[in-house]
């Protein structure tokens, strides 16, 4: 099905809107620009396609989750995508058994951050983005992922946890 | 509250997703826990460090220019378009006896069009993203479908024909399942797009679109579509040699 000139113009005003959303979680899946590119142009040719058949809803959320979900079909191409545990370890994960004294202190600057959080298994790499960029809620997040809320939930204390774990003394004025 | 608060529940206190009396009940423990306290605070420290640290990677200027430019609406002429668009209307003229030297057919596409076809050919190029599944053998092939596509497409080796299988991959095009599978002829790709046959699909066309040679048919109850940068007369031969396949079984 072709788009009608209306259509068109209706998507490229629809996608204008979303277009750094799309490409920043692109970018931070992928991490690398070149890479973050190509996801971005193969998800809005996607979108294109499928612009037809989109009937409302959030918008957004329907263009990051064709951009999510190219992104890992071009990591899983590549080989690159990390092994996740179980889902289910995950909610059982008990992290109580760590106390502020026998974690590892150090000062982390904004560098590490980034480098920590691109070190992340992809998964939890994009549930941190789409909470702490977009503001997503643990809802949205789960439409995107097309996983239970408890699945969101699990991966962003899991992440957290890693990143806390990593970088322990985060400085205030950091 | 005598338990201390899971990872899980901090987290949803952090993110504004705690109702509030589980949020108070928290709060409440963490007033006599120094651990639980320290968790919140340090977490509420990591998620401040991260939406004020992590850089929000906008869009590079050719590339939205490149993505929004293909959204845009055409302002040329764009013949194939305005062929299936008025498709229908022009064949009830042609039932009027209006000579209008149209070769491709006047009914409806139902599926995707062709042009979209070779934008999905070209985009499969540009990306290197071809085949899904690299192999020669149709028995191989086909099986790899399965649970791909919502059909199984027919597969078949033309390598005698000088057409060898390269490999597949599974598309999902305008809401339908299509599947893609990769020939060769000498150095260039030869890309047959296939889909169940349905009422109204296209008949026999051929037409040159940015370059690339196509041809759409109908060959063992499929829609086809061959799209390639070789020459009309070798995707010509690519359908007959497809064709002939058909029709030995």
């Amino acid at each position: 099905m072709l788009l009608t000139d209306a259509e068109r113009r209706a998507f490229s005003e629809f996608i204008g809107g979303h277009l750094d959303a799309a490409y920043n979680l692109a970018r931070w899946i992928v991490a690398d620009e070149r890479d973050a590119a190509d996801v971005l142009q193969d998800a809005c040719f996607k979108a294109v396609k499928g612009f037809a058949d989109f009937r409302g809803g959030n918008a957004r959320a329907w263009l990051l989750t064709i951009v999510r979900n190219t992104a890992y079909n071009y990591l899983r191409d590549r080989k690159q995508m990390d092994e996740l545990p179980p889902e289910d370890e995950l909610v059982s994960l008990n992290l109580y058994n760590d106390t502020p004294e026998v974690i590892f202190i150090r000062e982390a600057s904004a560098k590490q951050l980034r480098e920590e959080i691109e070190r992340l298994p992809a998964e939890y790499r994009e549930a941190i983005v789409l909470r702490e960029m977009e503001e997503m809620s643990y809802k949205e997040i789960a439409a995107v992922q097309r996983v239970p809320v408890g699945t969101v939930m699990s991966r962003l204390a899991r992440a957290r946890s890693i990143l806390r774990e990593r970088l322990s003394d985060l400085k205030e004025a950091l | 509250m005598n338990q201390h608060g899971s990872d899980i529940l901090i987290h949803a206190y952090l993110d504004n997703e705690l109702d509030t009396s589980s949020a108070l009940t928290l709060l409440e423990h963490a007033s006599e826990c120094a651990a639980c306290k320290s968790r919140i605070e340090h977490y509420a420290r990591l998620k401040n460090g991260i939406s004020k640290e992590l850089p929000q990677y906008s869009t590079p200027v050719q590339l939205r220019d490149k993505i929004l430019g293909f959204a845009q609406p055409k302002r040329s002429f764009n013949w194939p378009k305005v062929i299936l668009r008025w498709g229908v209307p022009l064949s009830t003229a042609l039932a009027l006896g209006l000579v209008i030297g149209v070769m491709i057919s006047g009914e409806h596409v139902q599926h995707a069009s062709t042009n979209d076809l070779v934008w999905n050919h070209i985009h499969a190029l540009k990306s290197g993203r071809l085949m899904d599944v690299a192999s020669s053998d149709k028995h191989t092939v086909k099986p790899w479908f399965a649970g791909k596509t919502d059909f199984s497409p027919f597969v078949v080796d033309l390598a005698s024909q000088g057409f060898p299988l390269l490999g597949a991959r599974a598309e999902y095009i305008d809401g339908h399942d299509v599947a893609a599978l990769v020939y060769t002829n000498g150095k260039h790709y030869i890309e047959l797009y296939e889909w169940p046959k349905e009422q109204g699909s296209s008949k026999m066309a051929t037409y040159v679109y940015r370059g690339y040679n196509t041809t759409s048919f109908i060959a063992n109850a499929m829609q086809c579509i061959a799209i390639t940068d070789a020459s009309k007369e070798e995707v010509e031969k690519f359908r007959l040699a497809l064709i002939s396949t058909t029709n030995e079984k």
